[in-house]
């Protein structure tokens, strides 16, 4: 059990979602219960993943290129509008150093 | 069965009814029937409105229309639309108006279709049966308290209580397939790649695909062939245009080989559903198909693969939902916690299960083990599947291994939630396509879907069988 709990804390931390006492109870539970669920395909047979598989789609589509031509686009004022907090065409964030 | 689009389509045409007329009546039904069944997140009456001014406009003067034209329908909320909120159902993008729209929602305003609103869904289309909502759950028309499955809920249930002819969902691990076996109408997922991804929020962006949901065969088949084909803005789409449907899909099942998979009727299925299946693959052999028992011994493991990459995949995803240039801010002393807060606080429980444990199957240590070998086993799914398709046209079964459920019922249990796609996920796995077509009901009233799988790239046959046991089901 702790070592579940040890694990969800710091995934949480990873993911960075920070979660409360009572929801790192609870999840830690259900965590366990579905790794010890998917452990099962550690015993299927099955050719290791190769760099090309991990780098295509299942329907064998990977490398999908269009001519390095700029597009242009006018969407830039709209985004930047959806930003919460601006200055100008600046994002505005707390301090990151 | 008739085609409700073309027939609407006709009327249009005709002006025995008006596009104002049809929307009209939709917002009434919704206004009469959606308190109830909670299937609408967000409503777009002016503009629908605006637009079935347009398209009567277009046919007084008489110009062309497509199939389409005026006629309404529902978008699953995970589906942008242009100055429409667009919120996945979570709090951290509540009030999210995109500035564009999705490549699905760009064809169907060229065709002029009309959208009545944005539908319900499970949160980030993370879910079995549309509950884990802002919007609180969805119902199934058929029984209030019951699931309309998930996530694409809002959507099917739209469809099945006859407030638009047909709406767009996604399907990932079953999202639309299982809701459309809850409810009792057609749902459809595509070959992967077949339909643009563009402008639509990724849950797992190598399962993710949109596709349609209607009542019958031909309506999903019409909303289909508007909204499939290439698209240079999705980097997994599948080149070229999509396959014709119309040419084959009344070209019945005489002479065409159904593989039956012991692994779709074994252990873990109701016995009812069982039954009404077993029922439905009479109705295959006496219409003149082959009916061929095979196995895909892989079944036992597609949901465990499937758990592991779409996890890993969305934790991905939704690494970009931090506060910075769009959707929710909680505000923090440092950007770390201004990250921790925001995330904390929108995202819900099912959302955050499914971060954590792809954030481990990713992580150092772990990775090799859970996410390398799931790709690995997905290869062979594929293969096993490649292979049964040598063999036979298509593969039956049922959509889901029970009919819908009390609402409340398994929240608690995810697992057991899971389980509940066990029958559609493995087609996801391979990245093959199938459409789910009511079967039957246990006990007069609960729907049971039969899912209709073909080889990659082979809807037109989805759409025959479909189309095929459609009729025989219905003398």
């Amino acid at each position: 059990m702790k070592e579940s709990k040890d694990k969800v804390s710091h995934l949480a931390d990873l993911a960075r979602l920070d979660l409360d006492q009572e929801e790192k109870n609870r999840q830690e539970k259900e965590f366990q219960d579905v790794v010890n669920f998917v452990s099962k395909i550690e015993k299927v047979s099955a050719t290791p993943a190769t760099e090309k598989s991990l780098h295509s789609t299942i329907s064998g589509v990977s490398n999908v290129f269009r001519e390095d031509v700029v597009i242009p686009s006018d969407l830039a004022d709209e985004l930047i509008e959806l930003a919460p907090e601006r200055k100008g065409r600046l994002i505005k964030v707390p301090k990151v150093l | 069965m008739k085609s409700q689009l073309k027939e609407l389509n006709d009327r249009l045409k005709k002006g025995e009814v008006s596009s104002s007329d049809l929307v009209k009546e939709s917002f009434k039904k919704i206004n009469d029937q959606d308190k109830k069944i909670n299937s609408f997140i967000s409503l777009m009456e002016e503009e629908a409105m605006q637009k079935a001014k347009e398209v009567d406009s277009k046919i007084e003067n008489k110009e062309e229309i497509s199939i389409l034209a005026g006629i309404p329908c529902a978008i699953k909320d995970v589906i942008c639309t242009k100055g429409v909120k667009t919120t996945a159902a979570s709090r951290i993008l509540e009030n999210f108006v995109p500035p564009y729209d999705a490549e699905v929602v760009r064809k169907l305003r060229q065709n002029d279709a009309i959208m009545v609103g944005k539908t319900n869904l499970d949160e980030f289309a993370m879910g079995s049966s549309t509950e884990f909502s802002i919007k609180g759950p969805t119902h199934n028309p058929v029984d209030e308290s019951l699931v309309p499955g998930g996530s694409s809920g809002g959507s099917v249930a739209a469809v099945a209580a006859g407030l638009v002819p047909y709406a767009l969902g996604t399907d990932t691990g079953g999202s639309i397939r299982q809701p459309a076996s809850f409810c009792g109408v057609v749902g459809l997922k595509p070959t992967y790649g077949r339909v643009s991804r563009y402008g639509v929020i990724p849950y797992a962006s190598s399962f993710d695909q949109v596709s349609p949901v209607a009542k019958t065969v031909e309506d999903v088949a019409v909303v289909y062939e508007a909204i499939a084909g290439e698209d240079f803005k999705d980097g997994t789409t599948l080149s070229g245009k999509a396959p014709e449907i119309f040419p084959t899909i009344h070209d019945g099942v005489k002479g065409l080989r159904v593989g039956v998979p012991k692994e779709f009727l074994g252990e873990g299925i109701d016995k009812e559903v069982s039954n009404i299946i077993k029922t439905a693959i009479g109705k295959f052999q006496d219409a003149g198909a082959q009916i061929v028992d095979v196995s895909l011994p892989l079944t036992d493991v597609a949901l465990a693969a499937y758990l592991i990459l779409t996890r890993a995949e969305a934790s991905t995803n939704l690494a970009k939902y931090d506060g910075v240039r769009f959707g929710l801010r909680v505000s923090g002393k440092s950007i770390e916690e201004m990250y921790k807060k925001t995330r904390e606080v929108g995202f819900g429980i099912e959302v955050k299960r499914r971060i954590i444990l792809g954030t481990f199957a990713l992580s150092s240590g772990y990775a090799d083990k859970y996410y390398r070998k799931a790709v690995a086993v997905r290869k062979e799914i594929a293969n096993e599947y490649a292979r049964t398709f040598e063999q036979v046209d298509v593969l039956v079964g049922p959509a889901a291994p029970e009919t819908a459920f009390p609402i409340g019922s398994k929240t608690e249990d995810p697992l057991k939630m899971y389980a509940s796609d066990v029958l559609t996920v493995p087609v996801n796995v391979a990245g093959v396509p199938a459409i789910v077509v009511p079967a039957g009901k246990v006990a007069n009233v609960l729907p049971v879907g039969l899912q209709i799988i073909a080889a990659q790239g082979r809807e037109d046959l989805c759409f025959r069988v479909g189309a095929a046991f459609e009729e025989i089901n219905n003398q």
